[in-house]
């Protein structure tokens, strides 16, 4: 297995062969969904992204039909917000099936009583998950598109990077995919910002290589990708190292996942690794829609010498200048 | 030492120093640090001080082999006239199988490759902080400083944030060492200090 392609179907074979274990109706109580909706989730986002990717477009079908169909075509999904109101994070599952083509006239129609923007409860949430909130919201046409960097959020206020923990790079990792939308549109972030990035993300991937936190890592790389940073190749290369043949991309060392104690279906390795699985291929299609489109209104960050590394024989462009 | 006028009084400095130092590794240590300094005021070192360099690494070479090694690193990024191939190959064997050399050198040698990447070590600074490598970083950090003052970066967007991560390191350090009580930490950042203050071109309060 050499190409990037290859390693990228032969995630998505893992996700296939596992993808029943993705639903969140393994819980058997209402409150054991409401848990195990965090992958159905997951695995939702990672669609509306593979579907972007010409090559994995078609192929994915299957899998958001069958997300669809276990929503109960989003009645279930409208059962639940009718009865926990609060739970505005139910909102990241109505924008992915919305962007996949999925559409269900009660829920929108609830959803837009829901999410009044004079009412939205977002002033508690963390700037990334408002990020996230608002990226969603779009996609329902409930509110703009956004493309700007929340004031509260690590990167707009830059601090110095040898302080960044572990919780906070995940928190700026999902706040660069949200404005960026995974890639699409990596000029969102201003130059200083990317020069940051640049700068110092390579550090923080190679800590958290060196304790072997390749969640993390699959996250930066992903973040690296969408950002166009020149150091995405070579953390790819690293990424694609740790694969496992079955397609599978290994998580954090000693996890202490929780989420099979909701499931009937207790597989820990599922559990363990689901996670890590999707961000590993997020960032293998990142970099193949990355190879395809390589947004030539990004420029390069000035002071930097080229380090573009290949990936298989394939070589990250920057820009078309 | 550090206040010689002239490369006259800093031999004469010296020599008294190699000399109390037989059997003493901080006096030893201490004169390399001297002669760092030296060369990042002057840049060239002297002929004949590099050849007492020399003697007085192998001095101390028997005592501590770590410190020697990384200071060959450490003249190896300040371009000093000792052939740095052999030292850099000298210190890499050494490093094997010393997981406190292996991370320091790794730090200071990052720069290997490219001896003119601020970028790189500036990276490693940043690595070494994570890692609260306090010496590392400091040590780093003044051969960044020295980088930055000898080719000045271009007035880039990573200009300018590499500039401002050695001012806000250098004032953590700063802080870390006030907090240690670390000779050793505090004689490192020191050393900082002076090649910003020349960078500068302000006084040193040292």
């Amino acid at each position: 297995v050499n190409s990037v392609q290859d390693r990228l179907n032969l995630a998505l074979e893992w996700i296939g062969r596992h993808q029943p274990l993705f639903s969140y109706r393994l819980g058997q109580s209402p409150r054991d969904q409401l848990m195990l909706l965090k992958p159905f989730a997951e695995l939702l986002l990672v669609q509306t992204v593979l579907v972007r990717n010409q090559g994995t477009r078609l192929s994915q079908r299957t899998c958001c039909e069958w997300a669809w169909q276990e929503s109960d075509r989003g009645e279930h999904l409208l059962a639940l917000l009718q009865a926990r109101p609060d739970l505005i994070e139910l909102v990241t599952i109505a924008g992915s099936f919305s962007q996949l083509g999925y559409h269900n006239d009660a829920l929108d129609r609830w959803l837009r009583i829901l999410f009044d923007p004079r009412a939205l409860p977002d002033g508690e949430l963390p700037a990334w998950r408002r990020a996230a909130l608002f990226y969603h919201l779009a996609q329902l046409d409930l509110c703009p598109p956004f493309r700007a960097l929340d004031k509260d959020a690590w990167l707009a206020r830059r601090p110095d990077p040898w302080i960044i923990s572990e919780e906070r790079l995940y928190a700026l990792t999902h706040h660069v995919f949200y404005v960026t939308d995974f890639g699409v549109q990596p000029a969102a972030l201003d130059d200083d910002v990317r020069c940051y990035l640049e700068l110092w993300l390579p550090v923080w991937a190679d800590r958290t290589s060196i304790e072997g936190n390749w969640d993390l890592f699959g996250e930066l790389t992903l973040t690296a990708l969408c950002v166009r940073l020149e150091s995405s190749g070579q953390l790819l290369q690293q990424l694609l190292s740790v694969q496992d043949p079955d397609g599978s991309f290994v998580g954090v060392p000693n996890p202490i996942s929780t989420l099979q104690q909701f499931s009937i279906h207790r597989d820990e390795a599922f559990y363990a690794n689901y996670h890590p699985t999707l961000v590993g291929t997020l960032a293998l299609v990142t970099h193949q829609i990355v190879c395809d489109d390589p947004s030539p209104d990004v420029r390069p960050v000035k002071g930097l010498v080229s380090a573009a590394l290949p990936v298989d024989g394939i070589r990250l462009t920057r820009d078309r200048s | 030492l550090l206040s010689a006028s002239s490369p006259e009084a800093f031999r004469h400095g010296f020599y008294d120093i190699v000399q109390d130092s037989h059997g003493n590794e901080d006096l030893g240590a201490f004169a390399l640090d001297a002669i760092t300094w030296w060369q990042i005021r002057h840049l060239e070192l002297p002929p004949d001080i590099a050849v007492m360099l020399i003697s007085c690494r192998n001095l101390q070479s028997q005592a501590d082999k770590r410190n020697s090694a990384l200071d060959g690193f450490t003249e190896l990024m300040l371009g000093s006239s000792i052939d740095c191939e052999t030292r850099a190959e000298e210190c890499t064997v050494r490093a094997d199988n010393d997981w406190y050399l292996s991370s320091r050198a790794a730090v200071l040698g990052y720069n290997l490759a490219d001896p003119s990447s601020e970028l790189e070590l500036a990276r490693a600074i940043c690595s070494a902080l994570m890692e609260c490598e306090f010496v590392t970083a400091a040590q780093a950090l003044t051969v960044l400083l020295n980088s930055l003052r000898s080719t000045p970066l271009e007035g880039s967007e990573v200009a300018r944030q590499i500039s401002d991560f050695a001012a806000r390191g250098l004032a953590y350090l700063d802080g870390i060492a006030g907090l240690a009580s670390d000779s050793w930490l505090a004689w490192e950042v020191l050393l900082a200090h002076a090649v910003l203050s020349e960078r500068l071109g302000i006084e040193t309060h040292l």
